[in-house]
């Protein structure tokens, strides 16, 4: 205890010195942390994004869909499997999806995208596309009477859907992007052919246009657009025989509330479904490459933190060796009245415990507010990351927002403390080498 | 038996290229309760031999034993045990330690010995009064001056009860006031209690209280003198 009053006295002496120090190893952590509670929640925002758009929590879908999403890869007879998910989860949300690849033409241009057939009234529990429809229908609704100042942010509101979201019997409707419809010069009500190739033929569905939506993302918006998953399924045929596939779609993905015990029930879904052609995924094995973006991310995100680590090394190591060569002949003193090597030792040591508790403490304070401001306002990163916003479709809220990262607390905490006490070892023991008679010495 | 027993004492310092002998080849014996002085001019070798004798430097030949230990058989800590348990130093510069209190320099070498913290506290405020500093435990070196940190030292070598106190020019740095009353205390202490001191001294009031003076001359024993 005493060696700790006597570190905390040495560290006070110099009070500028030691409150610069503190400060580094504060802005260090804190930006670390914020930069890991960014990432955390940037990708736990990619990670929803995919797991409501591309796979739910868990998926049924062809064994080779996860690494090759070819579009024969099918789930036949696909409502039997729905309804099998959905006796076994009654509280969950299971939904069947295809994705049909192709160019969507009018009678002045064209524009390859992604057509995504769904279930609309499913979808619409999971998914937010259809809300943009209405929230612009209630914009619309409130324009008339609205004041001068809240207008224009109704208005654009009210641009980011005209028409309305797909009835689930409608064999014919589409919804499409703002993007597409200016590059296809069509509005509401207009008609529309979707061209698909399926085995060697090239086929084509009528469709018109139901609904036009803006996310804000204009090259998300650019290559999706949605239609019913009846409207697709003709173009979901055997590549071998080229016949009707029963019932077809790509997958059938459940939503709960929660992803807990995912594995059980991933192991629950496939006895239920009980059937040898297909695979029950979470989602986790179903998006590898997002996994494979998530790791890349994190190492480098790694690296970044070990290089800050080292600037902090660096700041602890020039204090603490500038305090022992500052205190030499009082080291001496130490020793002569009787502290072991050890004790010096440790005495600097002590001195870097509190310097690096007292800093990433601070640290974690310091980094408070701006972390309540990454969560609650968060980053619009808008078009800069448009090209990175998508992933099979799948549109993402271009405001990124922090999550908190235990990890933060738990692994970069401890691990920026390590830090001072390994900076503190090269110092601690140039002090308890020196020899009592020589150190006394010292001018 | 002597507490203090030195045998063929050499300590040369290389200077570089020259070799300068400190000490050469001293043969000495203190006995328990002595209050002995070295004096001799500068570069005699007062201070190489108490910092010998101390075990806060390596003699270049010969050996010093204290009560019945040969340090030369020590290892660095386990001379540091050593001069913890059963030395006192008093610096010729004060030396405290400035982060601390008077009374916290006075505890210093007990709390190095793991004496509790109340029994330390009250032993500390026990020898400052002895010297004389009743009311002054919490003040920082920095808010005493020099008589006053120097009797600081004297209680830290006290505080431990040491079987022998080292005293390097103790009264160096004070007036001849502050410097007669600091000799006079450290007679008290010999005669009260037993301590034993040896000085390093070139002061004539401290050459006077000695009951036992050693005169150094170019790092050999000139004269051994007792009272």
């Amino acid at each position: 205890m005493w060696l700790f009053t006597l570190a905390l006295r040495n560290l006070f002496r110099h009070r500028s010195r030691t409150l610069l120090t503190g400060l580094a190893i504060a802005a260090s952590f804190a930006l670390v942390a914020l930069h890991m509670h960014f990432e955390y929640g940037s990708w736990n925002q990619r990670i929803r994004g995919s797991v409501e758009a591309v796979s739910g929590h868990l998926v049924v879908q062809h064994p080779d869909r996860a690494d090759d999403p070819q579009v024969e890869y099918v789930v036949s007879r696909s409502a039997e499997v729905s309804g099998a998910l959905q006796r076994t989860f009654p509280e969950a949300r299971v939904l069947r999806r295809a994705q049909v690849g192709g160019l969507l033409a009018s009678p002045r241009n064209t524009s390859p995208l992604f057509v995504s057939g769904i279930e609309p009234d499913r979808e619409a529990q999971v998914t937010r596309i259809d809300d943009l429809f209405q929230d612009a229908d209630a914009a619309r609704a409130a324009l008339d009477s609205a004041p001068e100042p809240t207008r224009e942010a109704l208005q654009r509101e009210a641009e980011r859907g005209l028409g309305s979201w797909l009835e689930p019997q409608d064999l014919r409707g589409i919804v499409i992007g703002a993007p597409v419809a200016r590059t296809l010069e069509v509005e509401l009500g207009d008609r529309v052919v979707l061209m698909a190739q399926v085995g060697d033929e090239l086929q084509s569905i009528p469709l018109v246009v139901r609904g036009i939506y803006s996310t804000g993302i204009d090259r998300a918006d650019a290559v999706v657009a949605y239609t019913t998953l009846q409207a697709v399924q003709p173009l979901l045929v055997d590549p071998k025989t080229g016949e009707p596939v029963p019932d077809p779609a790509h997958q059938v993905a459940v939503h709960f509330e929660h992803e807990r015990g995912l594995d059980a029930l991933a192991a629950r879904a496939a006895q239920a479904v009980d059937r040898s052609d297909l695979s029950t995924l979470t989602w986790r094995q179903a998006m590898p490459t997002l996994l494979r973006q998530m790791e890349v991310d994190r190492s480098f995100g790694i690296i970044l933190h070990v290089f800050i680590g080292l600037i902090v090394v660096v700041v602890i190591f020039t204090t603490l060796l500038m305090s022992a060569l500052e205190r030499t002949r009082e080291i001496g003193l130490l020793m002569a009245l009787g502290m072991r090597p050890k004790h010096i030792r440790a005495m600097f040591w002590a001195e870097a415990a509190l310097l690096g508790l007292g800093g990433t403490v601070a640290g974690f304070v310091l980094h408070l507010p701006f972390y309540a401001f990454l969560a609650y306002v968060g980053i619009d990163l808008g078009d800069m990351i448009a090209g990175s916003s998508d992933i099979a479709g799948v549109v993402f809220d271009p405001v990124m927002r922090a999550e908190f990262d235990p990890d933060a607390l738990f692994y970069y905490g401890p691990f920026t403390f390590l830090l001072t006490l390994l900076a503190s070892i090269g110092p601690a023991y140039k002090a308890s080498r020196l020899t009592p008679v020589d150190a006394m010495r010292h001018t | 038996m002597p507490i203090v027993t030195v045998r063929g004492l050499s300590r040369t310092y290389t200077r570089g290229e020259h070799k300068v002998h400190a000490l050469r080849e001293v043969d000495l014996d203190i006995e328990a309760g002595e209050f002995t002085a070295l004096m001799g001019p500068s570069g005699s070798g007062k201070t190489t031999l108490l910092n010998l004798i101390g075990g806060l430097d390596a003699p270049t030949a010969g050996s010093v034993v204290v009560e019945g230990t040969d340090l030369a058989q020590l290892s660095a800590g386990a001379r540091s045990d050593l001069r913890r348990e059963r030395l006192g130093f008093v610096f010729q510069a004060y030396n405290l330690i400035p982060v601390l209190s008077a009374a916290e320099n006075a505890e210093f070498v007990l709390a190095l010995r793991g004496v509790p913290a109340a029994e330390r506290r009250e032993r500390a405020h026990a020898v400052l009064a002895q010297v004389g500093l009743k009311g002054l435990e919490d003040r920082r070196p920095g808010q005493l001056s020099g008589g006053q940190q120097q009797r600081v030292a004297v209680a830290r070598a006290l505080a431990g009860n040491p079987a022998v106190i080292l005293a390097d020019e103790p009264t160096a740095n004070l007036d001849s006031t502050t410097g007669h009353d600091l000799i006079e205390l450290m007679r008290e202490l010999n005669t009260r209690d037993g301590a034993t001191f040896i000085f390093a001294t070139h002061d004539p009031k401290v050459l006077d209280a000695a009951r036992r003076v050693i005169r150094l001359v170019d790092g050999e024993i000139d004269e051994d003198n007792r009272k």
